[in-house]
């Protein structure tokens, strides 16, 4: 890659990490888990720099890498796991601050995380949203509204105040 | 949206997420060497060279399978789209059991278009560039994901020794430069086409239509049935076993099973699954452990009976 090329690519991984790492957090990743995999697309989008560079939008490339990462990754997950007659005595503590975010995402389906990732963190558009998750614009539409319904019955994001818990 | 807008409340908790510095020079190295790696194994590999090892590579005898002789050699490989792994050997020779690991589907997809493959081994996604010149194969060392799995990634640690091609017999026979086999590629088999020829089904939805009562879980359910690979070394395999595994967002559930026509049984003794607690899990080990019969109203759905025919599942095609 040429230095003009990596100036462009590293201006770019700066301003796309956070949005990435917290993309990662509203599909439901933990904050490690995100950051993995925000490093994943970019490192992806590095490869393919060329292509992201002549993209309308590289963002949204971006954001098409890390979607597509994120569901192979899944439907490989269970191939880290291993049968166990025990369960784990202590469960892993969500970061401070961080919790109730990860409890009102738990209510979510994979597919409303996805919908909400594009429509409210992303802001794409209706039939951008539809694009990047491979549904019809209706099918956008229905999901993102019983997504935000799930959303707003949460005691956390229907809290009026903003302050944490 | 308003201010106490679900949307914009999530915005501000996603605002908690720490600002980490994002790692630009260990990206940068990262991409830098799948670059480096991929020019050092195609640089030097001139034309005159790949004649070389066309020549060798048709005169090289493979024993791929000690029973199956090795296809003839083709000048023309028609390599672009999606592969199954159907036989690997590490570098030793030895051969990895794909099927009784219960791992995912291993398999490549090549695009012409960009030279590039993507892949997985089962349990790590990767991707590289290649080429082809006849039936000289070239495959830069992929990018790759790193979860631990066992046995360790022999798929994508083989695939930079990959020198040619045979192809015959609806498969691909991959070689190394001594001509020693690395895998054997077969296309995916036939989509599901009716009933009386049920054989596969991807990956698949688990519609909440059944005796669990309940009518939606946070996550959707997944039931996936891979055929086994043709010539999988599965004990007592024969055309129509395959491996399953099923997620229902709480627990997995992996197997083998057996199809013959229409009967689907999980083969006894197979299934392992974790075991974690959750709440409102829908029922699948108990789908897995009565399904006794696969019925197909149509391309896209499959369902699941038990000996009696009572529905068990009704299975909606996802991709």
């Amino acid at each position: 890659m040429e230095e003009r090329q990596r100036a462009a690519y590293s201006e770019f991984a700066v301003q796309q990490w956070r949005r990435l790492v917290q993309a990662g957090v509203v599909l439901g990743l933990d904050r490690h888990a995100a950051e993995d995999l925000a490093q994943s697309t970019l490192v992806r989008c590095y490869v393919k720099w060329a292509r992201v560079e002549r993209a309308d939008d590289p963002a949204a490339y971006a954001a098409r890498v890390l979607l597509n990462l994120h569901r192979s990754q899944r439907r490989r997950r269970w191939h880290g796991e291993r049968p166990s007659e025990h369960l784990p005595e202590t469960a892993v503590e969500p970061e401070d601050g961080m919790a109730d975010l990860h409890a009102a995402l738990a209510g979510l389906s994979r597919e409303h995380r996805e919908v909400v990732l594009a429509r409210v963190h992303l802001d794409l558009s209706e039939k951008e949203t539809a694009a990047l998750l491979g549904v019809r614009p209706e099918t956008v539409k229905s999901r993102l509204s019983r997504a935000l319904a799930r959303l707003a019955a949460d005691p956390v994001l229907s809290r009026t105040d903003g302050g944490p818990r | 949206m308003n201010g106490s807008d679900p949307g914009n409340r999530l915005r501000d908790l996603l605002e908690r997420v720490p600002d980490t510095p994002p790692p630009v020079d260990a990206l940068v190295a990262a991409g830098e060497r799948a670059h480096r790696a991929r020019r050092a194994r195609l640089a030097g590999v001139g034309a005159a060279a790949a004649v070389v090892v066309v020549a060798l590579a048709s005169l090289v005898v493979v024993r791929p399978d000690d029973t199956t002789p090795a296809p003839p050699p083709s000048a023309q490989v028609e390599l672009a789209g999606r592969w199954d792994v159907v036989e690997l050997r590490d570098g030793t020779g030895r051969r990895i059991d794909l099927v009784t690991n219960l791992r995912g589907r291993v398999g490549l997809r090549f695009d012409p278009a960009e030279n590039e493959y993507v892949g997985s081994d089962g349990c790590n996604a990767f991707f590289g560039g290649y080429r082809l010149e006849g039936v000289d194969l070239r495959m830069q060392p992929p990018g790759a994901t790193e979860v631990g799995c066992r046995p360790d990634m022999v798929l994508i640690q083989r695939l930079p020794d990959v020198a040619s091609l045979r192809a015959g017999g609806g498969t691909l026979t991959v070689l190394d430069r001594d001509g020693r086999l690395v895998a054997r590629l077969a296309r995916p088999l036939p989509t599901l086409t009716g009933e009386s020829q049920v054989r596969t089904i991807a990956a698949t939805k688990l519609l909440p239509a059944f005796d669990a009562g309940q009518t939606s879980w946070p996550d959707p359910v997944l039931l996936q049935l891979d055929p086994s690979p043709r010539g999988q070394p599965l004990t007592g395999a024969r055309p129509g076993d395959g491996v399953l595994w099923a997620d229902t967002g709480c627990n997995t559930t992996g197997g083998a099973y057996r199809q013959r026509g229409a009967t689907l049984r999980a083969r006894p003794g197979t299934l392992a699954t974790s075991l974690v607690g959750c709440a409102s899990e829908p029922a699948v080990h108990e789908v897995v452990d009565q399904m006794a019969l696969a019925t197909a109203p149509d391309e896209r759905t499959l369902v699941l009976r038990d000996r009696t025919g009572r529905a068990l599942a009704r299975l909606e095609r996802l991709y």
